[in-house]
């Protein structure tokens, strides 16, 4: 998979435009970041990544594919997998097992080879054991490792993570977040994130920020979540450092440049000490 | 009108393996006026405890005070605790029905014995305080509008009977960073006019900035109690019980480490910011 | 959550869960008929050993298994009285007005309660040893015939196997929303109807919308996890009816043809 997303166009959502020609390429192998506020359109953007919205106009491939080819829509959903935001919404069965199957049985892999995919798709995400529970009783963060299970039985080179953490507590969201990390390490996976949490993003490859359906700016995480301005037209609050440091910065005190980390902010500081 | 938590135990009964939820033996008095912040691990007992606070759940054992009455008395008067207790659960978005937004917050004052005029007030200045206008939302169908505003408007169905006490459980679950600010910013007005708030998050920042009492629950027991400064401070036992550290407890915290000083008691960002000031402006080098 | 919704899968490797799915959906049918069709005290003694040998050998926790009864006592119990006063028997112990208390009426009330009784209880084995999947195929494979007159098989055991796997969800939504309804200031709590009533509209509208809101969030997850349809599809191994198989089967017809016989 080695070609780039990019594409512009146009989407009706019933009032307005919920995008608004919308450029965004993500590379094989790349954790990106998409961040912005509730209803900014991020959510209605990677849901056309596997043709779960079909394209208006505009041009987008993934994975290769021609995302408006409806001949190709059946392909994309294997190599693209996407986790949702509600854990609960998105278990077909009571058996986590069986769940993780799901997916597998849906493009006719042989009986044989199943249940091996599946205990290897659980180790990835570190829950060996949990075969024979139910969804139903596990943790959030649980929940969306079985989730993430599930897609990644299916062997995809990208994996949308839509809000994923959003609905979980500080435990669950680490969880998560400790999978992608390793995912992205150990199986290069292609990785499309969106949240408005922007601690999330410091991890990023590369950071798009969205406000309007349209793309505000794009970069690393450290030149889009360090510059306060343009994090404010996005409606999103910078990470602490970054504020401390602006803080800093107002009562006169500049340090030499602004940190991302807590580690860079005490480094920092102890260097104007 | 204070809250009081008596010796309650609750276990639920129903015998099945699956047993999540319980609390044991716990005492607990909230003053009036009170912020106090609930933090613990899902399944430690807090949705519990709210939900016996607002007389949703009979306690097995103990008992439960408001204003010095034991609300789960026999002939206690259950109207006055659905007047003084309001709870607001977690995505309250889903609890709305009527045709019309100002229907849906009218909803509590059904048996209020107010009469229209007073009804619409109430609802009036409800809807203002979550920041509508009310001429403009009061006719719309409460299913038409965005996530974030349905739940302004359930949340003004619960403020509309103007309860004493207000208890949140997550209510910033699921809303962007500037409406999670807006949200918190709404709830300490309250507090300010005299409301004793009570909600539980997992969220360790915003509960540094605005909570002024934290209590933290573990396996159905009361383990923490004090002022938010003081709970946040221990941030070794936080830390312990993975509920996560504030995270300008935790610059701090590096910094003394680093050699720079910082003092032991701060929590919120704007501490920090302050201290280190201090330190670079007034304090000099060491 | 509070406790474990009735009727949910529960884990377990007892005989009874490891009976084939089709062989347990038929015996269950069987058993069905053999509750409705006993009439004398010893018909009905044989199906209710029958019925508490079952749980017991599924080693089901009991509270769980058989919570949908205890939570309905008072629907039996009214059903009881209702049948006890209103039967229409020669000669009552007892009558008033237009109620006639007699032997007839309390056998007959016994006998109603004690059938439905049985019914859920049966239904709790058979849906705690299932997997919702097994279940489906299950259907699929018993269904089969209606293909030649064009029901999508496959489509309709999918919607009831995916149904099933989301009572538990509402169940519990159910009761946070009456939770949050009734600290608004709704009357679930009275014991007068029209107060109930009341209640009826602000707790089934918002179970609806949300209904509606989780099955269209899962039938997109679905999709996107490749969903079209249930034809084409890993298909279940086939795998032939073991001797306990055919055992609960020929068990199950046993009991039923011993009741049709001594009716």
């Amino acid at each position: 998979m080695g070609k780039n997303i990019s594409y512009s166009y146009m989407y009706d959502g019933g009032f307005a435009l919920a995008l608004d020609g919308v450029d965004i390429s993500v590379g094989e192998g790349e954790l990106v970041a998409v961040l912005g506020h509730n209803g900014c359109g991020k959510s209605t953007l990677v849901k056309h990544f596997n043709a779960l919205l079909q394209l208006q106009s505009g041009e987008l491939s993934v994975a290769g594919l021609n995302v408006a080819d409806q001949k190709n829509v059946w392909e994309l959903r294997r190599r693209c997998g996407m986790v949702f935001q509600n854990p609960d919404n998105q278990f077909v069965s009571s058996s986590v097992e069986e769940d993780i199957a799901f997916g597998l049985e849906n493009y006719e892999t042989p009986r044989g080879e199943i249940s091996g995919k599946v205990r290897k798709a659980l180790r990835l995400v570190g829950m060996e054991g949990f075969e024979k529970r139910s969804p139903h009783m596990l943790s959030g963060g649980q929940k969306q490792r079985v989730a993430l299970a599930g897609v990644l039985a299916m062997e995809p080179d990208i994996i949308i993570f839509d809000e994923a953490t959003a609905m979980l507590d500080p435990a669950g969201r680490g969880e998560i977040l400790s999978v992608i990390r390793r995912l992205r390490e150990q199986e290069r996976k292609t990785v499309v994130m969106i949240s408005h949490y922007v601690e999330e993003a410091v991890f990023a490859d590369r950071v798009y920020l969205i406000h309007d359906g349209r793309i505000l700016a794009s970069g690393t995480p450290r030149e889009m979540l360090t510059d306060e301005e343009l994090m404010k037209r996005t409606g999103l609050i910078p990470p602490v450092p970054v504020r401390v440091y602006y803080e800093l910065k107002a009562a006169g005190l500049e340090l030499q440049k602004c940190p991302l980390t807590n580690e860079e902010l005490v480094e920092e500081i102890c260097r104007l000490n | 009108m204070p809250v009081e938590l008596e010796n309650v135990s609750y276990t639920y009964a129903s015998g099945t393996p699956y047993e999540t939820e319980a609390l044991e033996n716990m005492s607990l008095k909230i003053k009036d006026g009170e912020f106090v912040g609930v933090m613990g691990h899902t399944g430690c007992g807090k949705s519990t405890m709210i939900q016996l606070i607002a007389g949703l759940l009979v306690p097995s054992e103990g008992k439960v005070l408001l204003d010095g009455n034991d609300i789960n008395a026999k002939g206690y008067d259950r109207s006055v605790l659905r007047r003084n207790v309001g709870i607001v659960f977690q995505y309250p978005e889903y609890q709305l029905f009527e045709t019309t937004v100002e229907k849906d917050v009218a909803f509590g004052l059904k048996h209020s014995g107010l009469d229209r005029g007073e009804v619409s007030e109430r609802v009036r200045w409800a809807l203002e305080i979550m920041g509508f206008s009310f001429d403009s939302i009061r006719n719309q169908s409460p299913l038409s509008l965005s996530g974030g505003e349905k739940r302004r408007v359930a949340i003004a169905g619960v403020l509309a009977v103007r309860p004493k006490i207000v208890i949140f459980d997550e209510p910033i679950a699921g809303l962007d960073p500037l409406g999670r600010e807006a949200f918190l910013k709404l709830i300490s007005d309250l507090n300010e006019d005299g409301t004793t708030i009570i909600t539980v998050s997992h969220n360790a920042d915003s509960m540094a900035e605005y909570a002024k009492r934290i209590i933290v629950l573990d396996s159905g027991r009361l383990i923490m109690d004090g002022k938010t400064r003081d709970v946040f401070s221990d941030v070794k036992r936080m830390e312990e019980l993975r509920l996560g550290v504030s995270q300008p407890r935790l610059i701090a915290d590096m910094l003394s480490k680093r050699g720079f000083e910082m003092p032991r008691d701060i929590v919120s960002c704007g501490e920090l910011v302050s201290a280190i000031k201090e330190r670079l402006i007034g304090g000099g080098c060491p | 959550m509070s406790r474990l919704p009735t009727g949910q899968y529960i884990y377990g490797e007892s005989p009874i869960h490891l009976i084939d799915a089709r062989a347990k959906l038929l015996s269950f049918i069987l058993l069905i008929a053999a509750v409705v069709l006993a009439s004398s005290f010893a018909g009905y003694a044989a199906v209710f050993c029958f019925t508490a040998a079952l749980l017991w050998i599924s080693r089901l926790p009991l509270g769980t298994a058989l919570g949908a009864i205890r939570r309905l006592w008072l629907f039996f119990f009214v059903i009881f009285l209702m049948n006890a006063f209103f039967f229409e028997a020669e000669n009552p112990i007892f009558s008033w007005w237009i109620f006639r208390l007699s032997y007839g009426g309390i056998a007959q009330g016994a006998n109603v309660v004690l059938r439905v009784a049985l019914l859920m209880a049966l239904s709790s084995v058979l849906t705690c040893t299932t997997t919702p999947m097994d279940m489906t195929s299950a259907l699929q494979s018993l269904m089969k015939p209606l293909k030649i007159i064009r029901v999508p098989v496959e489509d309709v055991a999918m919607i009831i196997s995916v149904a099933i796997q989301f009572i538990p969800t509402l169940l519990e939504e159910t009761d946070m929303i009456k939770k949050a309804q009734t600290a608004r200031g709704a009357r679930f709590e009275s014991r007068s109807l029209r107060h109930k009533a009341e209640c009826v509209i602000p707790l089934v509208i918002p179970i609806f919308i949300s209904a509606f809101r989780r099955a269209d969030e899962l039938s997109t997850a679905m999709e996107a996890r490749g969903y079209r349809g249930a034809k084409n599809r890993t298909k279940r191994k086939k795998e032939p009816l073991k001797a306990r198989d055919l055992a609960a089967l020929f068990i199950s017809a046993a009991i039923c043809a011993v009741q049709f016989c001594f009716r």
